[in-house]
C-alpha cells in the first residue's frame, strides 16, 4: 500500500497558482526526493500534505485515508512529521523543550527514552541541551529540527531542504542520518536543491516544474536524464 | 528629598505596577499567540470590579470567596469572548481582530452602564485591607501589600507553568510559531483558550484588587488601565510573560516617580508621560526589555 | 467619475442645500449637517486606513486640534479676557474670520501629523495603530490639563455658530472629491502597492515613508477642518468629545462600508449615523445604550461574515494559511 497518494492537486495563493494538478505516490519504506527550481511549488506541496495550506482541488490520501481539509495537528497525529523549510525550531525554547514539544502527542512516560534515542543520533545536541535553540549554529538547528521530528516516532517524514545554508560536510552528515533512520522502516519525502546529494540516498525521484510534475522515476534513472543533469546537477 | 519619601513612592509604584502587571499578562499572552490587541481586556477587570462592588454585601462574610468567584467569572467571560468573537476571525487580517476587540469593549462598557448605571459604586473592603501598617516612617496599606504578594505569586506560578509543564511549553511554542506548533500535533485552540482564561482570570483578580485599593469603581474604569497595561506589555517585550511583569513594574514606578518628583501642577500630565514612554520604546527598542528581537510574523 | 460628473453632483446638491437651510426644521437640519460631518470623517480616515497600510486610531486627535484652534481664534473678544486671561496680548485683540480659522485649524493638525508622523510611520501594523492611539490619549490629556489654553475639562463654550449646510456639505464634497481623485491617481496606485507589499513597493522605487506621510498629513488636515466645522456647529467643545468614542464610531463606519471604498465610506457613515438616530426614539423609552450595542454587534458580524465591508474591495485574506 502506498504511504501517500496525491492526485491532481491544485493550490493557489490569491491569484498565484502554485500547484497545477500534481500527482505523486510514495511507497512504504522508501526515500523519495522532490527536485525542482525555486518557486516550483515544492514547499507548497509539502505544506498541503501536512495540512498547513488548503488545496483548492484534488485528493491527498495518507495510508489510504483521505486527509484533505484536516487541520495540521490532526495529520501529525496520523504519524506525519514535517520539518519545514528554514527548520522551524522554536528559538525561544531550549533544546530540551524543543524535543519535548516534538513528542507532544507521545505518552509522557516514553519521553525520556525517545529523547535519549534522538540525542544518540545527534550527540552534539546533548552538549547544548539546556541552551536556547536560537543560540545554536545553523547545522545544529537543522539537527535539532530533525531530532525533534524523530521524537514523534513518525511513519512518514517530510523534509524541506534540510541542507539549505549548511556547509557541505554538515549536509552530508544530515543525509547520512536520514538514511540511518530510514533503515528503521520510515518513509521519507525530501525536498532538496542539492540533487546530487539527494539522488545518492533516494530510491525514487520526482521533478517539479512551475507547479507540475515534469518527470519521475527511480533515482538511478532520474540521475541519468539529460534535462535533470543540466538543470540540477550542474553538468553541461 | 528624604529617604522615607523615596521609599514611600517606591511602594506606591510597586502597588500600581502590580495592577498593571496583572492586566498586562493576559494582553501579552493573547497578543503573543493571536497578534490581537485585546481592547476589551481592561473591561474584564472592570466587570470583576463592578460585580464585586455589587455583590460584596451579600458575600461580605468571605472576601476570599468573593475574590476567587470574581476571578473565575472574569476568566470564564474571557473564554466566552474568545469563543464568540475572536475564534471566527482566526486567520483574518489583524485589523479585523483589532476592530472586533474595540467593539467588544464597547459592548461590555455600555452593557454594564445599562445594567448598573454610569455612576461610581462604592467597593466595600475589609478592615485588614484598608488598614495602614507602619514600618518606621513608611506606611503601607493592607490592600497594597495583598496586591503585591498576589502579583508576585502569580508571576511565580505562571513562570513555573510555562517552563515546567507540557501545556505551558506548548503555549510558548504556539506563541512563537503557530504553524510549526501545529506540525508538532498541538491543536492551537487549546493554548489560545487557556491564554484567554488565565489572562482574564488575572484581570479579574486585578479588578477586585483595584476596588480594594481605590474604594470605588465605575463602568468605564477599565479602559485606560487596559491601555496602559498594553504599554507595560510593550515595554516588557510583548508576548513574554516575565516581560509583562517587568513592564508592569517599570511603568508603575516610572509613573509614580514622574508624579511624585515633579511639581504637583504636572500630575495631570501623567498619561502624557506614560504614552510618550510608549512612543519612545516603540521607536528605540520595539522588542521591549525581555522580548525576542528576531523577526516575528508581521 | 469625470469632472462634469462632479460638477453635476455639486449642482444637483445646491437646491437640496438651499431647501435644507430654508425649509427644514432645526432638528432635521442638524441631523443633515452631522451626517455630512460623519461622512467627511469616514472618507478622510479612509484616505489613511483604507488606501495605505496604516491603520490609524488617532483621527479624533486631529479633529480636536482643528476644533480648538478654530474655536479659539474666532471666539468673541468679550469672552477671551475672562476665560483666557493668561493668553498673550495678540490673542486678546485678534478675531479671525471663520474660513481663515478653519484653515489654520487644518494647518495645526497637519503640522502635528507631520512632526509625529516622521518617527511614528516607521512603525508597522499593530504598533503603528497603538502609536496613533497613544497620540489620541496624549492630545486628550493635554487638552484636559492645559487649562490656560483649553479651560480643561470645562471646555470652551460660546463658540460662534458659523457652520451651516453650505459649509459642511461643501467641505464634505470637497473631501470626497479629493479622496477619490487621489485614489485613482498614480499616488493611489502607489498606495495600493504599498498596502499589498511594502518591501516590494520600496524596491520598485516607491518612497513608502514619504507616501505614507503624505496620506497621514493630508488626512489629518481634513480631520482638522472637520473638527473646526464641528466646533462651530455644537458651540461647546471639551476634551472628551474627541476621544475613543468618536474614534471607534468612525472606524466602525469605515469598516462597515468597506476599507478602501469611498462610496463604502459614504454608505457606512450614513447607515451607522442614521440607524442609531432612529433608535434614539426607542432609547427615550428608557433603554439607554441600545444603539451603541447594536452598532458594535453589527460591526462584529460584518467583520466576521463580510470582512471586506459592504462595498469594500474583495481583498484576499492577508494570511494565506488557514488556522483551524
Ligand atoms: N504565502 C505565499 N503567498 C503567495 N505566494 C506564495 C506563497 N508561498 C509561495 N508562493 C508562491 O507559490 C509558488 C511556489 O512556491 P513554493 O512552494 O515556495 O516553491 P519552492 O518551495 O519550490 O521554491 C511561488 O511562485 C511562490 O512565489
Ligand atoms: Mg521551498
Amino acid at each position: 500500500m502506498s504511504v501517500l497518494e496525491v492526485s491532481e492537486l491544485e493550490l493557489s495563493y490569491g491569484g498565484i497558482r502554485a500547484l497545477k494538478g500534481v500527482s505523486l505516490s510514495l511507497e512504504e519504506g522508501q526515500i523519495t526526493v522532490l527536485l525542482g527550481a525555486n518557486g516550483a511549488g515544492k514547499t507548497s506541496l509539502l505544506k498541503a500534505i501536512s495540512g498547513l495550506v488548503k488545496p483548492s482541488k484534488g485528493e491527498i490520501k495518507l495510508w489510504g485515508e483521505s486527509s484533505l481539509g484536516w487541520p495540521a495537528y490532526r495529520i501529525t497525529s496520523l504519524g506525519v512529521a514535517h520539518v519545514p523549510e528554514g527548520r522551524g525550531i522554536f528559538a525561544g525554547l531550549s533544546v530540551r523543550e524543543n524535543l519535548q514539544i516534538g513528542g507532544f502527542l507521545a505518552p509522557s512516560k516514553e519521553m525520556p527514552a525517545r529523547i535519549e534515542q534522538a540525542l544518540t543520533l545527534f550527540p552534539r545536541l546533548k552538549e547544548r541541551y539546556s541552551q536556547l535553540a536560537g543560540s545554536l549554529s545553523g547545522g545544529e538547528q537543522q539537527m535539532l529540527a530533525l531530532a525533534r521530528a524523530l521524537v514523534a516516532r513518525p511513519r512518514l517524514l517530510l523534509l524541506d531542504e534540510p541542507s539549505l545554508g549548511l556547509a557541505p560536510i554538515i549536509a552530508q552528515e544530515i543525509f547520512r542520518t536520514i538514511r540511518q533512520v530510514h533503515q528503521t522502516g520510515l518513509s521519507v519525502l525530501v525536498v532538496e536543491q542539492n540533487a546530487r546529494l539527494a539522488l545518492q540516498v533516494a530510491d525514487y525521484a520526482y521533478v517539479l516544474k512551475t507547479g507540475e510534475v515534469e518527470t519521475h522515476g527511480p533515482a538511478s534513472e532520474i540521475r541519468g536524464l539529460e534535462q535533470v543533469s543540466k538543470a540540477y546537477l550542474g553538468v553541461t | 528629598m528624604s529617604a522615607s519619601y523615596f521609599i514611600q513612592q517606591l511602594i506606591n509604584g510597586l502597588a500600581i505596577g502590580s495592577l498593571y502587571a496583572l492586566v498586562a499578562v493576559g494582553l501579552s499572552m493573547v497578543y503573543g499567540i493571536l497578534r490581537l490587541i485585546n481592547f476589551a481586556h481592561g473591561d474584564l477587570m472592570m466587570i470583576a470590579g463592578m460585580l464585586g462592588a455589587t455583590l460584596f454585601l451579600w458575600l461580605s462574610k468571605s472576601p476570599l470567596f468573593l475574590f476567587v468567584a470574581l476571578a473565575l467569572v472574569a476568566g470564564l467571560l474571557g473564554l466566552a469572548l474568545e469563543r464568540i468573537a475572536y475564534r471566527p476571525l482566526r486567520g483574518a487580517p489583524e485589523v479585523n481582530l483589532l476592530i472586533t476587540s474595540f467593539a467588544v469593549s464597547s459592548i461590555l462598557q455600555v452593557g454594564m452602564q445599562m445594567i448598573f448605571s454610569s455612576s461610581p459604586r462604592r467597593f466595600e473592603t475589609v478592615a485588614a485591607l484598608s488598614k495602614l501598617y507602619s514600618f518606621g516612617s513608611v506606611q503601607i496599606r493592607g490592600a497594597d501589600m495583598a496586591t503585591f504578594f498576589i502579583t508576585i505569586l502569580s508571576a511565580l506560578l505562571l513562570t513555573w507553568f510555562t517552563r515546567r509543564t507540557r501545556t505551558g511549553i506548548a503555549m510558548r511554542a504556539v506563541s512563537e510559531n503557530l504553524d510549526t506548533s501545529m506540525l508538532m500535533g498541538i491543536n492551537p485552540s487549546r493554548p489560545i483558550a487557556l491564554a484567554f482564561f488565565i489572562g482574564s482570570l488575572l484581570a479579574g483578580v486585578a479588578g477586585v484588587l483595584w476596588g480594594w485599593k481605590y474604594g470605588q469603581v465605575d463602568p468605564l474604569f477599565g479602559f485606560l488601565p487596559g491601555l496602559k497595561a498594553f504599554v507595560a506589555a510593550v515595554i516588557g517585550g510583548i508576548g513574554s510573560i516575565p516581560g509583562a511583569f517587568v513592564g508592569g513594574y517599570v511603568l508603575g514606578l516610572a509613573e509614580v516617580f514622574f508624579v511624585g518628583f515633579l511639581p504637583p501642577s504636572f500630575s495631570g500630565y501623567r498619561d502624557v508621560f506614560v504614552f510618550s514612554l510608549l512612543f519612545i520604546v516603540l521607536l528605540v527598542k520595539p522588542q521591549g526589555i525581555l522580548g525576542q528581537s528576531k523577526g516575528r510574523r508581521a | 467619475m469625470k469632472a462634469w460628473g462632479w460638477l453635476g453632483l455639486v449642482i444637483a446638491f445646491i437646491p437640496l442645500l438651499i431647501w435644507a437651510e430654508l425649509g427644514w426644521n432645526g432638528y432635521l437640519l442638524q441631523l443633515f449637517m452631522f451626517l455630512g460631518l460623519y461622512i467627511a470623517l469616514t472618507v478622510s480616515l479612509n484616505l489613511v486606513n483604507g488606501l495605505t497600510d496604516i491603520f490609524s486610531l488617532g483621527h479624533a486627535a486631529f479633529m480636536a486640534l482643528g476644533a480648538y484652534t478654530s474655536a479659539l481664534l474666532t471666539l468673541p473678544l468679550s469672552r477671551r479676557a475672562t476665560a483666557f486671561p493668561a493668553l498673550p496680548e495678540w490673542f486678546q485683540t485678534l478675531v479671525l474670520p471663520f474660513p481663515l480659522a478653519l484653515l489654520l485649524g487644518a494647518l495645526v493638525a497637519a503640522l502635528v501629523a507631520y512632526i509625529i508622523g516622521l518617527p511614528l510611520l516607521r512603525l508597522k501594523g499593530h504598533y503603528l495603530s497603538v502609536g496613533t492611539l497613544a497620540l489620541l490619549v496624549i492630545v486628550e490629556t493635554l487638552a484636559t490639563n492645559m487649562d490656560f489654553l483649553t479651560r480643561g475639562p470645562r471646555g470652551i463654550s460660546g463658540i460662534p455658530v458659523y457652520s451651516n449646510a453650505y459649509w459642511v456639505w461643501g467641505i464634505t464634497l470637497l473631501i470626497i472629491y479629493l479622496t477619490v481623485r487621489l485614489k485613482n491617481s498614480s499616488f493611489g496606485l502607489a498606495f495600493s502597492a504599498i498596502r499589498l507589499d511594502d518591501i516590494a513597493a520600496a524596491s520598485l522605487g516607491i518612497r513608502t515613508v514619504r507616501y505614507r506621510l503624505f496620506a497621514f498629513v493630508l488626512s489629518a488636515a481634513m480631520a482638522g477642518v472637520i473638527g473646526g466645522l464641528w466646533a462651530h456647529l455644537v458651540r461647546v467643545i471639551s476634551p472628551h468629545v474627541f476621544s475613543y468614542g468618536i474614534t471607534f464610531q468612525v472606524v466602525a463606519m469605515l469598516v462597515v462600508g468597506g476599507l478602501g471604498s469611498v462610496s463604502g465610506s459614504v454608505l457606512g457613515a450614513s447607515l451607522l449615523f442614521l440607524i442609531p438616530e432612529a433608535l434614539r426614539y426607542v432609547e427615550r423609552q428608557g433603554s439607554f445604550g441600545l444603539s451603541q450595542i447594536l452598532v458594535a454587534v453589527l460591526l462584529i458580524l460584518i467583520v466576521i461574515f463580510r470582512p471586506q465591508g459592504l462595498l469594500g474591495r474583495n481583498q484576499a485574506r492577508r494570511r494565506a494559511k488557514e488556522v483551524v
